[in-house]
Protein backbone atom coordinates (compact mmCIF):
# COMPACT_ATOMS: atom_id res chain seq x y z
CA UNK A 1 0.00 0.00 0.00
CA UNK A 2 1.19 3.46 -0.80
CA UNK A 3 1.74 6.02 1.94
CA UNK A 4 -0.39 9.18 2.46
CA UNK A 5 1.39 12.19 0.98
CA UNK A 6 0.39 14.27 4.01
CA UNK A 7 2.60 12.03 6.15
CA UNK A 8 6.34 11.46 6.37
CA UNK A 9 7.57 8.28 4.67
CA UNK A 10 11.09 7.42 5.71
CA UNK A 11 13.24 10.25 4.40
CA UNK A 12 10.47 11.66 2.21
CA UNK A 13 9.12 14.70 4.04
CA UNK A 14 5.37 15.21 4.45
CA UNK A 15 3.67 17.65 2.08
CA UNK A 16 0.26 18.59 0.78
CA UNK A 17 -0.93 16.33 -2.05
CA UNK A 18 -1.29 17.82 -5.52
CA UNK A 19 -3.02 16.82 -8.72
CA UNK A 20 0.14 15.03 -9.91
CA UNK A 21 -0.24 12.58 -7.03
CA UNK A 22 -3.66 11.68 -8.36
CA UNK A 23 -2.35 10.90 -11.84
CA UNK A 24 -2.17 14.40 -13.33
CA UNK A 25 -4.62 15.74 -15.87
CA UNK A 26 -3.12 14.56 -19.14
CA UNK A 27 -5.58 11.74 -19.63
CA UNK A 28 -7.82 10.97 -22.54
CA UNK A 29 -10.74 8.59 -22.91
CA UNK A 30 -9.86 5.23 -24.45
CA UNK A 31 -11.95 4.90 -27.60
CA UNK A 32 -12.48 1.21 -27.12
CA UNK A 33 -13.90 1.73 -23.64
CA UNK A 34 -15.78 4.98 -23.81
CA UNK A 35 -17.50 6.26 -20.68
CA UNK A 36 -20.75 4.54 -19.97
CA UNK A 37 -23.44 6.29 -18.00
CA UNK A 38 -23.70 3.57 -15.44
CA UNK A 39 -20.56 1.50 -15.72
CA UNK A 40 -17.55 3.65 -16.58
CA UNK A 41 -16.65 6.89 -14.90
CA UNK A 42 -16.15 9.63 -17.49
CA UNK A 43 -12.60 10.91 -17.66
CA UNK A 44 -13.83 14.39 -16.92
CA UNK A 45 -15.56 13.14 -13.80
CA UNK A 46 -12.39 11.69 -12.33
CA UNK A 47 -10.31 14.72 -13.26
CA UNK A 48 -12.83 17.13 -11.78
CA UNK A 49 -12.86 15.14 -8.54
CA UNK A 50 -9.06 15.09 -8.49
CA UNK A 51 -8.79 18.82 -9.18
CA UNK A 52 -11.34 19.57 -6.49
CA UNK A 53 -9.42 17.59 -3.90
CA UNK A 54 -6.13 19.11 -5.07
CA UNK A 55 -7.48 22.59 -4.44
CA UNK A 56 -9.12 21.79 -1.14
CA UNK A 57 -5.82 20.31 0.06
CA UNK A 58 -4.18 23.70 -0.42
CA UNK A 59 -6.39 25.47 2.04
CA UNK A 60 -7.22 23.15 4.90
CA UNK A 61 -5.57 23.28 8.32
CA UNK A 62 -3.44 20.25 9.18
CA UNK A 63 -3.70 20.07 12.95
CA UNK A 64 -6.22 21.35 15.46
CA UNK A 65 -5.81 21.03 19.21
CA UNK A 66 -8.47 21.97 21.79
CA UNK A 67 -7.20 22.25 25.33
CA UNK A 68 -8.32 23.32 28.78
CA UNK A 69 -6.14 25.52 30.92
CA UNK A 70 -5.03 24.88 34.52
CA UNK A 71 -3.74 26.88 37.45
CA UNK A 72 0.04 27.11 37.26
CA UNK A 73 2.01 24.84 37.50
CA UNK A 74 -0.66 22.41 36.30
CA UNK A 75 -0.23 21.18 32.77
CA UNK A 76 -3.75 21.66 31.44
CA UNK A 77 -5.73 19.06 29.54
CA UNK A 78 -5.88 18.19 25.87
CA UNK A 79 -9.53 17.80 24.87
CA UNK A 80 -9.49 17.06 21.15
CA UNK A 81 -6.78 16.51 18.54
CA UNK A 82 -7.82 16.52 14.90
CA UNK A 83 -5.27 16.12 12.12
CA UNK A 84 -4.62 14.99 8.57
CA UNK A 85 -1.71 12.99 9.99
CA UNK A 86 -2.77 9.70 11.55
CA UNK A 87 0.13 9.72 14.01
CA UNK A 88 -0.90 13.01 15.58
CA UNK A 89 -3.29 12.13 18.38
CA UNK A 90 -3.84 12.99 22.03
CA UNK A 91 -1.15 10.38 22.75
CA UNK A 92 1.55 12.08 20.70
CA UNK A 93 0.70 15.74 21.28
CA UNK A 94 1.96 17.12 24.56
CA UNK A 95 0.67 20.05 26.58
CA UNK A 96 2.71 21.78 29.27
CA UNK A 97 2.48 25.11 31.07
CA UNK A 98 5.73 27.02 30.69
CA UNK A 99 4.65 29.88 32.95
CA UNK A 100 1.33 31.16 34.22
CA UNK A 101 -1.09 31.20 31.28
CA UNK A 102 1.58 30.24 28.75
CA UNK A 103 0.87 26.80 27.38
CA UNK A 104 3.20 24.88 25.12
CA UNK A 105 1.77 22.38 22.65
CA UNK A 106 4.34 20.13 21.01
CA UNK A 107 4.14 17.56 18.24
CA UNK A 108 6.74 15.11 16.92
CA UNK A 109 9.23 16.98 14.76
CA UNK A 110 8.94 16.50 11.03
CA UNK A 111 5.44 15.07 11.07
CA UNK A 112 3.63 18.01 9.47
CA UNK A 113 3.95 19.41 5.95
CA UNK A 114 5.47 22.86 5.53
CA UNK A 115 3.53 25.79 6.92
CA UNK A 116 1.41 27.78 4.44
CA UNK A 117 -0.22 30.15 6.93
CA UNK A 118 0.46 31.46 10.39
CA UNK A 119 -1.01 29.49 13.27
CA UNK A 120 -4.44 30.48 14.56
CA UNK A 121 -5.38 30.52 18.20
CA UNK A 122 -8.77 31.24 19.68
CA UNK A 123 -10.76 31.11 22.87
CA UNK A 124 -13.48 28.45 22.66
CA UNK A 125 -14.98 28.50 26.14
CA UNK A 126 -15.91 27.56 28.74
CA UNK A 127 -16.89 29.56 31.86
CA UNK A 128 -15.71 33.09 31.19
CA UNK A 129 -15.09 35.28 28.19
CA UNK A 130 -11.46 35.91 27.37
CA UNK A 131 -9.49 38.85 26.09
CA UNK A 132 -8.07 36.30 23.66
CA UNK A 133 -4.79 34.60 23.07
CA UNK A 134 -1.91 34.67 20.69
CA UNK A 135 0.50 32.03 19.60
CA UNK A 136 4.21 31.82 18.95
CA UNK A 137 4.97 29.09 16.43
CA UNK A 138 8.28 27.26 16.80
CA UNK A 139 9.87 24.31 15.04
CA UNK A 140 7.81 21.55 16.62
CA UNK A 141 5.77 23.40 19.19
CA UNK A 142 3.57 26.40 19.79
CA UNK A 143 3.56 28.64 22.82
CA UNK A 144 0.05 29.94 23.42
CA UNK A 145 -0.40 33.05 25.59
CA UNK A 146 -3.85 32.77 27.17
CA UNK A 147 -5.57 35.76 28.72
CA UNK A 148 -8.55 36.38 30.96
CA UNK A 149 -11.11 38.98 30.03
CA UNK A 150 -9.12 41.58 31.97
CA UNK A 151 -5.95 40.87 30.07
CA UNK A 152 -4.27 38.91 32.86
CA UNK A 153 -2.67 35.57 32.18
CA UNK A 154 -5.10 32.72 32.77
CA UNK A 155 -4.43 30.92 36.03
CA UNK A 156 -7.33 28.51 36.43
CA UNK A 157 -9.07 25.64 34.71
CA UNK A 158 -11.95 27.82 33.56
CA UNK A 159 -10.84 28.41 30.00
CA UNK A 160 -10.57 26.44 26.78
CA UNK A 161 -8.57 27.41 23.75
CA UNK A 162 -7.89 26.06 20.30
CA UNK A 163 -4.84 26.25 18.09
CA UNK A 164 -5.08 25.49 14.41
CA UNK A 165 -1.92 24.79 12.44
CA UNK A 166 -1.47 25.11 8.68
CA UNK A 167 1.81 23.22 8.69
CA UNK A 168 4.75 22.51 10.94
CA UNK B 1 -18.28 -1.57 -0.71
CA UNK B 2 -18.99 2.02 -1.65
CA UNK B 3 -22.17 3.51 -0.25
CA UNK B 4 -24.82 5.22 -2.29
CA UNK B 5 -25.74 7.73 0.37
CA UNK B 6 -23.39 10.45 1.61
CA UNK B 7 -21.54 9.01 4.57
CA UNK B 8 -21.60 12.46 6.19
CA UNK B 9 -25.39 12.17 6.34
CA UNK B 10 -25.98 8.49 6.97
CA UNK B 11 -28.91 6.63 5.47
CA UNK B 12 -31.52 7.53 8.05
CA UNK B 13 -31.42 3.98 9.41
CA UNK B 14 -28.57 1.98 10.92
CA UNK B 15 -25.85 3.92 9.15
CA UNK B 16 -25.51 7.00 11.30
CA UNK B 17 -23.88 10.21 10.10
CA UNK B 18 -20.08 10.13 10.29
CA UNK B 19 -17.02 11.49 8.58
CA UNK B 20 -16.18 9.51 5.42
CA UNK B 21 -12.95 7.55 5.31
CA UNK B 22 -10.88 5.96 2.56
CA UNK B 23 -12.73 2.69 3.16
CA UNK B 24 -15.95 4.34 2.03
CA UNK B 25 -14.24 5.25 -1.23
CA UNK B 26 -13.11 1.74 -2.05
CA UNK B 27 -10.31 1.18 0.43
CA UNK B 28 -6.55 1.15 0.06
CA UNK B 29 -5.92 -2.38 -1.16
CA UNK B 30 -5.98 -1.73 -4.90
CA UNK B 31 -3.15 -2.84 -7.15
CA UNK B 32 -2.50 -2.39 -10.83
CA UNK B 33 -4.21 -5.04 -12.95
CA UNK B 34 -1.46 -7.11 -14.61
CA UNK B 35 -3.64 -7.59 -17.70
CA UNK B 36 -4.49 -3.89 -18.06
CA UNK B 37 -1.41 -2.18 -16.76
CA UNK B 38 -1.32 1.58 -16.17
CA UNK B 39 -0.81 3.47 -19.37
CA UNK B 40 0.36 7.05 -19.56
CA UNK B 41 -2.62 9.27 -20.18
CA UNK B 42 -5.05 6.40 -20.51
CA UNK B 43 -5.07 4.09 -17.54
CA UNK B 44 -4.71 5.34 -14.04
CA UNK B 45 -2.33 3.76 -11.57
CA UNK B 46 -3.94 2.18 -8.54
CA UNK B 47 -1.67 4.38 -6.46
CA UNK B 48 -3.10 7.53 -8.01
CA UNK B 49 -6.62 6.60 -7.09
CA UNK B 50 -5.60 5.63 -3.58
CA UNK B 51 -3.76 8.92 -3.13
CA UNK B 52 -6.92 10.72 -4.16
CA UNK B 53 -9.09 8.93 -1.63
CA UNK B 54 -6.51 9.27 1.14
CA UNK B 55 -6.40 13.00 0.47
CA UNK B 56 -10.20 13.17 0.45
CA UNK B 57 -10.33 11.21 3.72
CA UNK B 58 -7.98 13.66 5.41
CA UNK B 59 -9.62 16.75 3.99
CA UNK B 60 -12.96 15.58 5.33
CA UNK B 61 -11.54 15.35 8.86
CA UNK B 62 -10.62 18.99 8.98
CA UNK B 63 -13.62 20.81 7.59
CA UNK B 64 -16.45 22.23 9.67
CA UNK B 65 -19.68 20.32 9.13
CA UNK B 66 -21.84 23.36 9.80
CA UNK B 67 -21.09 27.08 9.63
CA UNK B 68 -23.70 29.62 10.73
CA UNK B 69 -23.36 33.38 10.70
CA UNK B 70 -25.87 35.33 12.74
CA UNK B 71 -26.76 38.66 14.34
CA UNK B 72 -28.16 39.07 17.85
CA UNK B 73 -31.18 41.25 18.52
CA UNK B 74 -33.55 41.99 21.38
CA UNK B 75 -37.08 43.29 20.85
CA UNK B 76 -38.00 45.18 18.74
CA UNK B 77 -35.08 43.71 16.79
CA UNK B 78 -34.88 39.97 16.32
CA UNK B 79 -31.86 37.67 16.12
CA UNK B 80 -31.15 36.79 12.53
CA UNK B 81 -29.45 33.95 10.75
CA UNK B 82 -27.38 35.41 7.93
CA UNK B 83 -25.76 32.43 6.21
CA UNK B 84 -25.71 28.67 6.61
CA UNK B 85 -23.39 26.17 4.95
CA UNK B 86 -23.14 22.50 5.80
CA UNK B 87 -21.95 19.16 4.54
CA UNK B 88 -25.45 17.90 5.32
CA UNK B 89 -28.03 18.60 2.61
CA UNK B 90 -30.85 18.73 5.16
CA UNK B 91 -29.18 21.49 7.13
CA UNK B 92 -30.04 24.66 5.29
CA UNK B 93 -31.08 28.21 5.93
CA UNK B 94 -34.62 26.87 6.35
CA UNK B 95 -33.75 24.26 8.98
CA UNK B 96 -31.46 26.37 11.16
CA UNK B 97 -33.02 28.83 13.58
CA UNK B 98 -32.01 31.08 16.44
CA UNK B 99 -33.74 32.10 19.66
CA UNK B 100 -32.89 34.52 22.45
CA UNK B 101 -32.82 33.33 26.05
CA UNK B 102 -31.72 36.52 27.77
CA UNK B 103 -29.32 39.38 27.30
CA UNK B 104 -26.55 38.12 25.05
CA UNK B 105 -27.76 34.54 25.35
CA UNK B 106 -28.74 32.81 22.14
CA UNK B 107 -29.49 29.26 21.07
CA UNK B 108 -28.90 28.11 17.53
CA UNK B 109 -30.97 25.12 16.50
CA UNK B 110 -30.31 22.60 13.73
CA UNK B 111 -31.73 19.15 13.02
CA UNK B 112 -30.85 16.79 15.86
CA UNK B 113 -28.60 13.81 15.10
CA UNK B 114 -27.99 15.06 11.59
CA UNK B 115 -24.32 15.82 12.13
CA UNK B 116 -21.54 13.24 12.55
CA UNK B 117 -19.86 12.76 15.95
CA UNK B 118 -17.72 15.67 17.05
CA UNK B 119 -14.04 15.67 16.02
CA UNK B 120 -13.23 18.89 17.82
CA UNK B 121 -14.97 21.58 19.80
CA UNK B 122 -17.22 24.23 18.32
CA UNK B 123 -15.67 27.59 17.52
CA UNK B 124 -17.23 31.01 17.48
CA UNK B 125 -15.68 34.17 16.17
CA UNK B 126 -16.67 37.77 15.89
CA UNK B 127 -16.95 38.84 12.26
CA UNK B 128 -18.26 42.41 12.40
CA UNK B 129 -19.68 44.74 11.62
CA UNK B 130 -19.65 48.23 13.15
CA UNK B 131 -19.09 47.54 16.84
CA UNK B 132 -16.27 45.78 18.62
CA UNK B 133 -16.65 42.57 20.57
CA UNK B 134 -14.36 40.99 23.07
CA UNK B 135 -15.59 37.53 22.37
CA UNK B 136 -18.23 34.94 22.98
CA UNK B 137 -18.74 31.68 24.76
CA UNK B 138 -20.11 28.58 23.17
CA UNK B 139 -21.64 25.43 24.62
CA UNK B 140 -22.61 22.63 22.28
CA UNK B 141 -25.38 20.08 22.72
CA UNK B 142 -27.25 17.71 20.42
CA UNK B 143 -29.43 19.69 18.05
CA UNK B 144 -28.44 23.10 19.33
CA UNK B 145 -25.56 25.25 20.46
CA UNK B 146 -25.76 27.97 23.10
CA UNK B 147 -23.69 31.09 22.71
CA UNK B 148 -23.17 34.09 24.96
CA UNK B 149 -22.10 37.27 23.26
CA UNK B 150 -20.08 40.11 24.77
CA UNK B 151 -19.31 43.64 23.78
CA UNK B 152 -15.95 45.32 24.15
CA UNK B 153 -16.63 46.18 27.80
CA UNK B 154 -17.43 42.61 28.70
CA UNK B 155 -21.16 43.14 28.96
CA UNK B 156 -23.47 40.57 27.47
CA UNK B 157 -24.93 42.15 24.39
CA UNK B 158 -27.94 42.03 22.10
CA UNK B 159 -26.55 44.72 19.86
CA UNK B 160 -27.65 43.88 16.31
CA UNK B 161 -24.55 45.62 14.97
CA UNK B 162 -22.57 42.54 15.93
CA UNK B 163 -22.21 39.51 13.73
CA UNK B 164 -20.74 36.19 14.76
CA UNK B 165 -19.73 33.01 13.00
CA UNK B 166 -20.26 29.61 14.56
CA UNK B 167 -18.39 26.57 13.28
CA UNK B 168 -19.29 23.04 14.29
CA UNK B 169 -17.09 20.01 13.66
CA UNK B 170 -19.76 17.43 14.32
CA UNK B 171 -21.99 17.27 17.36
Amino acid sequence: MTHPIFERNGTTPPRRPTLADFGGREFESVLRYLPNDKRRVPLNGYLQAAMAIDRVCRSIPLLSVDFQTAAYPGTGTILFVNSVVDGLTSSTITLTQAATGRFRIAWPAGTLPAKVHLTDSSHIGSLHPSFGCFVEHNLNNCLVYCYTFDGEFVNSADYKFNITLWGG
Amino acid sequence: MSRIFPVFEGDGASNLPRYPTANDMGGLQFEDDPQYRPQEGKRLRAENYMQLIMAADRVCRMIPTLVVEFMPGASPDVPTIITVTSVIDAITFDTVSISRGGVGIYRIFYPQNALPPKRQMAQISYVGSTAISRGALVNQASGYTDVTLYDNLGNATDNPLFMFKLRLFGE
